[in-house]
């Protein structure tokens, strides 16, 4: 069973997306894709102030063995990056909701992440993919 | 199923690509597959992999063309080998299960030749991999590591010796797979490509079964393919896409020097 937290919201991409206190979007990819993906080695991201589109690849995570991209849940500025993140990316593996964080978003239309996955859809959504 | 001439380094990779964008586009179910050969020798690197002005500059003087592979790993030297390309629908399949799906194709396609070709088992992660170039660039592996000079999960063997190596990209639940089986010798040529001089511990087909061409292999990796997928699989009339459509979907973000 994947490790779905009750208090963020998806993509079908697999990552997942955290409403601040401050309005920013911290963004990751969710339990069930880093165990697909297996023991992560690089993270190619943004960087900050660059501009990135909902639902379009804004990055890369490569695993031992793959190479994947990573996409953006919502549209908005790049405001920070986990540094700590880029030159540790086992922490993706190791606390992905947590330290493995990649970054957060200043998103330029608040209701796009009301329009993201609810943890209940997500879950149906990775039933339907197991089931395919 | 799209067994292909040779073609230049910068078509195959733009196809490869274009095969894995038009299964994603057109959310193909069935698996494209494309076995091929190079028009000339060609280092592919990873994706992420760090690519150096000394790099560049051997392959330039070799008369070697580099290019990078949307798929990740490391470097690869091409022109005496077969190359596979798979693209299709993941779905729940985690990475290494792709792999040993894949791999089953090749199994059986090596065992038409009479060698028996066995998954290695993960070793874990092939340890520190981030690089920096002196520019600051980063990426994922240094510009002097070479795919055939480890053996990591999910490589098929034969008598403990590597036979294949592989990379994947995934996008929107679908992958690409690209492998590469050599026929002939070519590791003192690569070590001197990537600048190491060594040679490695992997093997390659001539020196299993002497003589063997590249158009017996892909006949039998055809065989192989059909046999593990069975029905999956036919050759391009009816099923591939036409190869000038898959390679309008490609990228162009391929050639390196």
């Amino acid at each position: 069973m994947s490790n779905v937290p009750q208090d963020l919201r998806y993509t079908r991409e697999h990552e997942w997306a955290r409403l601040e206190d401050d309005g920013r979007v911290t963004v990751g990819v969710t339990h069930f894709a880093q165990e697909q993906l297996g023991d992560v080695v690089f993270i190619d991201l943004p960087e900050v102030d660059d501009v990135v589109e909902g639902g379009e690849p804004m990055g890369e995570v490569e695993s031992t063995k793959s190479v994947s991209d990573v996409y953006s849940p919502i549209g908005g500025k790049v405001a920070e990056v986990n540094a700590e993140c880029s030159e540790n990316p086992v922490a993706i593996n190791q606390d992905p909701y947590g330290e493995g964080w990649l970054l957060a978003i200043e998103p330029s239309d608040r209701t796009e992440f009301d329009g993201l996955l609810t943890p209940e859809e997500y879950e149906e959504f990775l039933q339907e993919e197991a089931g395919e | 199923m799209v067994v292909s001439p040779a073609r230049s380094g910068a078509d195959n990779m733009s196809l490869d690509a274009g095969m894995l964008n038009a299964a994603v586009e057109c959310r193909r179910r069935l698996p494209l597959l494309r076995l091929y050969g190079w028009a000339g020798p060609t280092l592919s690197v990873g994706s992420n992999q760090v690519v150096d002005a000394a790099l560049r500059a051997r392959c330039r003087q070799a008369g070697v063309e580099l290019v990078r592979r949307p798929t990740g790993g490391s470097a690869v030297l091409h022109g005496a080998d077969l190359t596979y390309a798979v693209a299709a629908p993941y779905a729940e399949m985690a990475v290494m299960d792709a792999y040993r799906w894949v791999a089953r194709g090749l199994i059986a396609g090596l065992e038409q030749v009479g060698l028996r070709a066995q998954v290695v088992r993960h070793r874990g992660s092939a340890g520190p991999l981030l690089s920096r170039t002196p520019q600051g660039s980063r990426g994922a592996y240094e510009a002097n590591r070479g795919c055939f000079s480890e053996t990591v999960g999910a490589d098929l063997q034969v008598g403990g010796r590597k036979i294949c190596g592989s990379a994947q990209k995934r996008r929107r639940g679908w992958f690409l797979q690209h492998g590469s089986i050599p026929l002939q010798d070519e590791r003192a040529r690569i070590g001197e490509l990537l600048g190491t001089g060594s040679r490695d511990d992997s093997t390659w087909l001539g020196a299993l079964r002497p003589g063997i061409t590249p158009g017996e292999l892909q006949h039998y990796l055809v065989r192989g393919f059909q046999n593990a997928w069975g029905d999956y699989v036919q050759l391009e009339e009816g099923d591939a896409l036409p190869l000038s459509e898959i390679k309008r979907k490609g990228s162009a973000k391929v050639v390196l020097a």
